[in-house]
């Protein structure tokens, strides 16, 4: 997504369009990151909490500022991983992910938009709940 | 509270601070190789240490890449980031 700012008269024609002097992009944002470089950081780490527990870790930095990171705790069910939770700041706002085994997702916005805040508030809400999410999945792949 | 659910709420934290750490040492990320799992060696905390490497043994053992990453010192928690004050008192 693109805002022009235009410093020209609204009723110009088209090909004095080029009298435009500024182009604001806006820097957070999933659709703002460039898919290539996604592409290329996708799934950038993964580490294990448990056997069957992993922590999925994938940031984007612009000129040294993170304009997209997202966390993602996972745990292993016959041999294939599955998200049961994910903070990340998709879609413009930072936010809590609830996934089930049917792929069903329950978005919970966060009041801390700031990633180290957000990241913050996700440590704390899986150190209390991990059992309680992992738990949660499970029963949903019961039903 | 049994010794391997301590276990994973000491990784739960370890991740996230490595999070961090990234977002400042992105240098880091480079010496990843893509398809490695990472498996955190607090050498500070001897228990987490072995918990952890025996995880990374598992995995190897299965034929999955492993990169240990040692952590050789960690800063004390921080409750509050003030580091003076001044009361005055008005009674």
């Amino acid at each position: 997504m693109y805002i022009r700012v235009n410093l020209c008269p609204n009723f110009i024609m088209n090909n004095e369009r080029q009298n435009w002097t500024s182009v604001i992009k806006p820097v957070t944002g999933w659709f703002d990151i460039h898919l290539a470089e996604l592409w290329r950081y996708r799934d950038l780490i993964m580490l294990f909490v448990r056997r069957d527990f992993g922590y999925r870790h994938l940031h984007i930095k612009e000129k040294g500022k993170i304009i997209y990171f997202r966390v993602q705790y996972e745990t292993k069910i016959n041999d294939k991983w599955h998200a049961v939770v994910r903070y990340d700041t998709a879609h413009g706002f930072a936010h809590r992910d609830l996934m089930d085994i049917r792929g069903r997702v329950d978005k919970t916005p966060l009041f801390n938009q700031d990633y180290n805040d957000a990241l913050t508030f996700a440590e704390h809400d899986l150190k209390t709940n991990w059992e309680l999410y992992k738990k949660r999945f499970s029963e949903e792949k019961d039903e | 509270m049994n010794k391997e659910k301590e276990m994973i709420e000491r990784n739960i934290e370890f991740s996230a601070e490595f999070s961090r750490y990234l977002f400042e040492h992105p240098e880091i990320e480079d010496k990843i190789p893509r398809d490695a799992e990472i498996i955190l060696l607090p050498e500070y905390d001897e228990e987490l240490k072995e918990f952890n490497l025996g995880m990374g043994k598992n995995i190897e053992a299965e034929g999955g890449k492993v990169v240990y990453i040692s952590i050789k010192e960690i800063r004390p928690k921080v409750i509050s980031r003030i580091e003076r004050i001044e009361l005055e008192s008005v009674a």
